[in-house]
């Protein structure tokens, strides 16, 4: 790389007028730091005009407030006469997010992609007395804005961006921390633009134990959680759909008994294809397979991973589990399952045609050798992640294997063919 | 199979179909046009850029389809460029054009690196004479921008 700095030649003398802004962009975004293109705003107008906007187009404040990154009134007078360059904005910092969110209508943000996560932000609001907040607003506003809470910033930043493409939140954007308890989960989501979101994240990490947790969340309370669900999802009905969104990662409260019927909001997302489970409570866990079956019907692609201390194998049905796809499942991971046996594996055979990658990471009444059956007739499959079965310890391991082919080299025969059937033998063998 | 491309100043390049096809423009255009021996005209691209973009093509027509990476932070980005490549890239930004324009993405991001490596680690006086530019600021403007941008330094 150096060579190519050192060896100047005349070529690169006009890069701005030999290249057009679309290329700028690209190199611009792509493969410089802020602090590269800062330098680049330095070199001459030209160059100030070409790059402004790349410099601006994502602005993170993680793990500290907009005062210590835009620490004099000068870059604060910058960021908000640049405001309608951002396009991605990542920050845990409120005060940041309600400055993003009361901007003049004059230069509002269109922002492409939103990441808020307040749950661990101590103080609400930070204000300093030069502010430019305060030029913001009006006096009477900003006592109200100090009582302010992360929820209502969430949804009037949600409401001032509506071409949002990818949105992460976290519990902190649903609550209010001053004085009040109560759940605004439902109304946040309704300020979530629809039209254009296709990827959205929410951890409900730290969420707020529901009222009526002192019944306990127990086994015995399966079907009233099946029923508070699916009583939830008529809730739902007159809401407008996320007809744009393909992918939905969900974090649980792990420990905390959360609200699980926060979840039924997945009827209102008829497209989405692949979904992400971590860390789910009791409640949430045990009404996994009803969800899945009664909110996306398009869903192909499904990571479920185990909490820290809930064995999901306890509470979940795995055949009901591995049935949950009405289009049969491009890609599967699945925890540690001892109970995953052979008739959920018949019903993992009716993906066959579709499977791509598999990942279970434990199924404990499956016979030695099932999987090889699998093996032989997915011939879509290039990735398996690893599979246990009950004689021997879980592992877990990446393997690529092209089955179709493995399948014709063993039937095959030859010498090819034998090294594969002691290819297959030894998966066998090590499944 | 081969294909002919045309370039803009008109001359033929007899090419294979599969090299071709790393340009995404000219695999579109074959699957629209289907079984056909007629030349591709690429008007917006001379014969001697054309024989470069040829020769990158041709050396990387084994490549895998490009998997696109993962992070959006340019500070996590791989900027490696394979040695073949860097020596290759050691021509003027028309290939750059071309690349965009026949759709190669490998050789835009090919290109795209090689500017950007000669940015990097660069103060704004290392760039403009990497770029043989005249600074049009007078120092007050200078020193304004540098306050102002002062956020995005790394500390």
């Amino acid at each position: 790389m150096t060579t190519v700095a050192s060896r100047k030649s005349s070529h690169q003398t006009t890069l701005l007028s030999s290249l057009p802004q679309e290329i700028i962009d690209i190199i611009a975004t792509t493969h410089l730091t802020p602090q590269e293109l800062a330098h680049c705003l330095c070199v001459s107008h030209e160059w100030f005009d070409a790059f402004t906007p790349s410099l601006w187009r994502a602005i993170r404040v993680v793990d500290e407030t907009i005062y210590d990154r835009f620490r004099t009134k000068e870059t604060r007078d910058a960021l908000a006469r640049n405001s309608h360059h951002i396009r991605v904005v990542e920050t845990t910092d409120p005060t940041f997010a309600f400055f993003l969110a009361t901007l003049p209508s004059t230069t509002p943000t269109n922002l492409r992609s939103l990441t808020l996560r307040l749950l661990k932000a101590k103080q609400q609001f930070a204000f300093s007395t030069d502010d430019l907040i305060q030029q913001q607003c009006q006096e009477a506003l900003i006592t109200m804005m100090r009582t302010m809470i992360s929820a209502t910033v969430t949804q009037l930043l949600l409401l001032r961006n509506r071409n949002l493409h990818v949105l992460i939140l976290d519990e902190g954007c649903f609550r209010n921390e001053i004085g009040d308890k109560t759940d605004l989960f439902f109304k946040v989501l309704a300020a979530v633009p629809s039209t254009h979101l296709e990827r959205l994240e929410i951890s409900f990490m730290g969420a707020q134990p529901r009222d009526n947790s002192r019944v306990g969340a127990t086994l015995d309370a399966r079907d009233r959680y099946r029923e508070e669900f699916m009583e939830a999802i008529h809730l739902h009905a007159d809401k407008g759909l996320f007809l744009a969104l393909r992918e939905v990662a969900i974090s649980g409260a792990n420990d905390t008994i959360m609200d699980h019927t926060r979840l039924s909001f997945l009827v209102r997302c008829p497209n989405v294809e692949r979904i992400r489970l971590d860390r789910l409570d009791l409640p949430s866990a045990i009404t996994i397979p009803l969800m899945l079956k009664n909110t996306c019907p398009k869903l192909t692609c499904l990571d479920l991973n185990d909490g820290n201390s809930i064995r999901l194998e306890r509470v979940l049905d795995s055949v009901d589990l591995v049935r949950a796809t009405a289009l049969g499942w491009r890609e599967l991971r699945l925890p540690d399952m001892p109970q995953f046996g052979a008739s959920a594996f018949e019903a993992l055979m009716e993906s066959v045609e579709t499977l791509e990658v598999l990942r279970i990471e434990g199924a404990g009444q499956l016979g030695t050798n099932a999987v090889l059956n699998l093996l032989c007739s997915a011939k879509n499959l290039r990735r398996l992640e690893g599979v246990g079965d009950g004689r021997r310890e879980v592992y877990t391991k990446e393997l690529t294997v092209f089955a179709k082919s493995a399948y014709l080299e063993y039937c095959n025969g030859g010498e090819k063919g034998r090294s594969s059937r002691q290819r297959l033998g030894r998966y066998g063998a090590e499944l | 199979m081969t294909v002919i491309l045309v370039s803009s100043d008109n001359q033929d390049f007899k090419v294979d179909k599969e090299v071709a096809e790393r340009s995404i423009l000219i695999k579109n255009m074959l699957e629209d046009v289907g079984e056909s021996d007629s030349p591709i005209p690429l008007p917006n691209v001379t014969a001697a850029v054309l024989t470069k973009v040829i020769e990158y093509c041709e050396h990387h027509r084994n490549d895998p389809v490009q998997v696109p990476e993962e992070t959006d932070d340019p500070r996590k980005r791989s900027n490696d460029i394979e040695e073949w490549d860097m020596k290759f890239m050691q021509v003027d930004h028309e290939i750059i054009l071309a690349a965009n324009y026949l759709d190669i993405k490998p050789l835009l991001d090919v290109g795209c690196k090689t500017v950007a490596n000669i940015i990097k680690g660069k103060t704004p006086e290392e760039i403009r004479k990497a770029f043989n530019i005249v600074n049009d600021f007078t120092p007050e403007e200078e020193a304004q921008i540098k306050k102002e941008n002062e956020w995005a330094e790394d500390r």
